[in-house]
């Protein structure tokens, strides 16, 4: 009797078990790079995650895995932009757009990348960039509210602040559950409001994305809020608030030390 | 079960001097026992006779009960006893095998060294020369502590900090632009300047001599006679000024030399003490390494288990969302 029990029960794990997943150490290698990458970058620790995104697109590249090598190249990119490292973040993203392997989504995602990191030295570039990164965005695009933030940054740069004010509302309206990127669309709407001079809405706008930002804690973006808002006070004629931008800008930059 | 034990009668042949054979092999297994005890306690010394020596040493890090005594890199005996007495130092009892005594002389010191960088601390036992008496039961010997290279450093650092700050200072004389140097050098400038202008009389008087009276020439040897009078005052002066700066100087080259030999005699340390660890090196970080991979593994093997993974489910894998302040 107790023989048929404990066959029953061995019948039973057998068959709740899952079948054993056979995976090639070269995978286990990629992947746990690709893992720790993501890992470092959650953590901030941006020179860890581009060392693991390097090792991550060679693992990948070793077993010829087209969507692993997009998202290691992307992920490096994007490290190498954060450590001030440009030129190799353009080499980690220009053969996804030469190359027809990569997913259109993951090219997509390249040429807006590419297209930020141009923004400040060739706007025709970064706008053509753009347009690529629209085309092969397929709809409902998963990246349009940085599209439409960075949009609304380059109307911004040619001096088109009607155009930017409405490709930064539309990125408002789209990231609604993108608490950074909203941010970033009310703060390019202050520097809108700025340019036309409607000063109050500026404040108001810039003071809402400084909550935002407070909440999500990046010196950097703190750092541009407040530097705004001292040109806003200037440009009103605010002392308090050009003592209170000023009072910010001096906190911050006695921690990360920057000049205000 | 029952059946068969009965099936085994107690007239088996298998059963035939069976307490004879059980008690064979207890005795095989017992004398084996002791011959392994009788090995490895003649190993450890255990029947060798020994005889106390005794040191004292400021502080006890690194000694403990137990750790080797060695001479000439031969184990000789162990460290018996660490205790702190009524003064606060350490006492240390060694036990030494006699066999080994004749060489523990009464000049002999007690040295704590280490095995490589990383390895075991021991106590070796050096020095004593020939002539001297066998260090006798009870006998107390001078302990060295062992140099680390923070000590080596620090040591090197006491004696070169001085030096540094002393020829700081004589620059800081010498560039001192009211210092006796400078004024010294300044009134040499101002006497050649004077020279030359003498010169240049000199050599109006000259080209001129013959229509020169006799007072002019007078006037210019003599203030000529006053100039070079100076001259000796200065030099003197110059010297006397700078008689100790070079004394100065002099000392401060024969420190620079000492410690320099100083830093010569710390680098063979190093250098010996990194060729002892260096063979071992790699096999160190091959063994980190498999530790640190079977780490991974278990910690793998924890996260993929209930239900620690409902808890710390892995990341997807996935490419990060682009930000469009970055």
């Amino acid at each position: 009797m107790n023989r048929v029990w404990v066959f029953l029960f061995c019948a039973v794990l057998t068959a709740c078990g899952t079948a054993p997943v056979v995976t090639s150490p070269a995978r286990i290698f990629a992947e746990r790079s690709h893992r720790m990458a993501l890992q470092a970058i959650q953590d901030g620790r941006i020179e860890s995650a581009e060392g693991e995104w390097q090792q991550a697109l060679r693992g990948y590249q070793a077993i010829d895995d087209w969507r692993g090598q997009g998202m290691a190249r992307l992920g490096l990119a994007q490290a190498s932009q954060r450590l001030g490292r440009g030129v190799q973040a353009e080499q980690a993203l220009m053969p996804m757009l030469q190359e027809g392997e990569f997913l259109p989504d993951q090219q997509a995602q390249a040429a807006l990348q590419l297209a930020q990191l141009a923004v400040r030295q060739d706007l025709p570039r970064a706008e053509q960039l753009l347009a690529q990164a629209r085309l092969n965005c397929a709809a409902p695009c998963f990246l349009v509210v940085q599209m439409d933030n960075l949009a609304a940054q380059l109307a911004l740069a040619r001096g088109d602040a009607s155009a930017a004010a409405q490709f930064a509302a539309q990125a408002l309206d789209g990231a609604k559950e993108l608490p950074a990127e909203r941010a970033f669309s009310r703060r390019l709407l202050a520097e809108v409001a700025l340019q036309q001079g409607r000063w109050h809405d500026a404040e108001s706008q810039l003071m809402q994305a400084i909550d935002s930002d407070r909440n999500s804690a990046e010196p950097i973006w703190l750092l541009d809020d407040y530097r705004l808002l001292l040109r806003i006070a200037k440009e009103k004629g605010d002392i308090a608030l050009q003592k209170k931008a000023q009072a910010h800008l001096g906190s911050l930059c006695a921690a990360i030390e920057c000049s205000p | 079960m029952k059946n068969k034990v009965q099936l085994l009668k107690d007239c088996d042949p298998r059963f035939r001097w069976l307490t004879w054979r059980v008690l064979l092999l207890a005795t095989w297994v017992f004398v084996a026992f002791a011959v392994l005890l009788m090995v490895l306690g003649q190993r450890q010394g255990f029947f060798s006779s020994k005889e106390k020596v005794h040191f004292v040493a400021e502080n006890g890090s690194g000694l403990t009960p137990g750790m080797q005594v060695r001479l000439s890199g031969f184990r000789i005996g162990v460290t018996d006893k660490v205790s702190l007495n009524e003064q606060a130092k350490v006492d240390v009892t060694l036990l030494i095998e006699q066999q080994y005594m004749q060489w523990v002389k009464a000049d002999s010191i007690a040295i704590l060294q280490q095995e490589g960088l990383i390895g075991d601390h021991y106590i070796e036992i050096a020095g004593g020369s020939v002539a001297a008496p066998r260090l006798v039961e009870g006998g107390v010997l001078v302990f060295a502590p062992a140099l680390g290279i923070a000590d080596i450093a620090q040591n090197l650092s006491n004696r070169t900090l001085p030096m540094i700050d002393s020829m700081q200072q004589t620059f800081d004389y010498l560039n001192d632009p009211k210092g006796d140097i400078r004024l010294a050098l300044a009134n040499v400038r101002q006497l050649s300047v004077e020279m030359r202008e003498t010169r240049q009389r000199l050599d109006q008087l000259l080209t001129r001599v013959d229509g020169v009276v006799d007072v002019e020439a007078r006037n210019t040897l003599n203030s000529a006679d006053r100039l070079l009078t100076r001259v000796d005052g200065v030099a003197a002066e110059l010297n006397t000024k700078l008689s100790p700066v070079l004394i100065g100087a002099a000392s401060i080259v024969v420190s620079v030399d000492a410690a320099a030999k100083d830093a010569s005699a710390t680098a063979a340390v190093v250098r010996q003490a990194v060729e002892l660890s260096a063979p071992s090196l790699p096999s160190l970080v091959r063994h980190s390494d498999e530790l640190l991979y079977g780490g991974r593994q278990t910690l793998d093997a924890v996260n993929q288990s209930w239900p620690i993974n409902t808890m710390l489910a892995p990341l997807p894998l996935q490419a990060p969302v682009p930000e469009s302040r970055r």
